[in-house]
């Protein structure tokens, strides 16, 4: 059985930074998860991911205890992620604009002649898809269901996580998964 | 109108957030209406794809990139710095603590409080030896001078 993750923070406020090593190692891939779904870009991703990091290895000494130490962590990923986002659109808003539509191509229009679940998945066009319905929810939406479905946290965790009520995280993810299901329903249906 | 509530609830119902009864009548439900069977399967589907898809690693190498990073921040950074032997009592498990704490204890009693519980120190016939020799002292000092003796120089 591992340290917990209380106890690695508590060696690492103490100034044990082999501590904070193995927090970064067990969280990293969550983490970038997270960010890469929230931004959906690769560069962005790695780079923000280390931002988070940066701020817990800054900002440890507020984190009190009174939560989880990854309920503080996805919090944190979460506003750097909604913060960085604003970042670029108010920067780049003309430039992203036009680089959407010129990706864009409507999921009816997508020729799909894989087979198997294995084999749907490693079509890189649908990933991309994929990738594009999930930007299309709005940050309300998107941090619920990515939260849900890469961390499996419950509804209790993800209310203290989003601040929110348990009621609204349950009908944000029936949202998210309403409009995703629409977009994506010529894929889920084969699978 | 009987079914929409069936599919609000059938997100929470594959995440496991309904209760007893909710999941009884959804379980029933879904035996016998095939559009929200349908439904159903359609968001296990979602979730499955999703999952595969939202799950990622970094490039490798995240920490040693991190860390390229973490020494500029050093003026903000207030981690103490501390010892090795404060290092090893922080990195020590609990029950290696306990251990140590109890062998400290144990050296202690038998150095400081032990010596006094044993049979020899507890003489009692010594003790009262030294305690009338302190009185005998005490009976020296506060006995009488001699009277002084005059001696005549008759000669």
């Amino acid at each position: 059985m591992g340290v917990s993750d209380e106890v690695l923070v508590a060696r690492f406020k103490e100034g044990d930074e082999s501590s904070f090593k193995e927090l970064v190692e067990r969280y990293q891939s969550r983490v970038y998860s997270i960010v890469l779904a929230m931004l959906g870009d690769k560069n962005d991703a790695d780079d923000l991911s280390q931002e988070v990091f940066l701020k817990v290895y800054r900002f440890i000494h507020q984190f009190k205890g009174r939560s989880k130490f990854f309920t503080w962590l996805y919090r944190l990923t979460i506003n750097t992620c909604i913060s960085a986002r604003n970042k670029k659109k108010r920067n780049n808003q003309i430039l992203l604009s036009q680089s959407f539509k010129k990706d864009f191509t409507p999921i009816d229009t997508l020729q799909n002649d894989a087979k198997s679940p294995i084999e749907i998945l490693q079509n890189r066009e649908l990933e991309k898809k994929i990738k594009l319905a999930l930007d299309s929810l709005s940050d309300g939406l998107k941090e619920v269901f990515v939260l849900r479905e890469i961390e499996d946290l419950s509804y209790k965790q993800l209310s203290r996580i989003l601040h929110c009520p348990e009621g609204t995280v349950k009908s944000r993810l029936f949202r998210a998964r309403e409009e995703l299901k629409k977009k994506l329903m010529p894929y889920i249906d084969e699978l | 109108m009987r079914c929409d509530w069936f599919k609000k609830n059938l997100s929470a119902y594959i995440d496991g957030e309904v209760n007893f009864l909710t999941r009884w009548r959804i379980k029933r439900h879904l035996k016998s209406c095939t559009d929200c069977y349908k439904d159903y399967i359609r968001l296990k589907n979602l979730r499955k794809i999703s999952k595969i898809i939202l799950l990622k690693s970094p490039e490798p190498g995240f920490y040693e990139r991190l860390q390229a990073k973490l020494p500029r921040l050093s003026p903000n950074i207030t981690l103490k710095k501390t010892g090795s032997l404060a290092k090893f009592w922080m990195l020590l498990p609990l029950p290696g603590k306990l251990a140590i704490g109890g062998v400290a204890i144990l050296i202690l009693f038998l150095l400081v409080i032990y010596p006094h519980l044993s049979g020899s120190s507890l003489n009692i016939n010594k003790f009262e030896e030294e305690y009338l020799r302190s009185k005998e002292i005490f009976s020296v000092v506060e006995e009488p001078a001699p009277p002084l003796l005059l001696v005549s120089e008759e000669r």
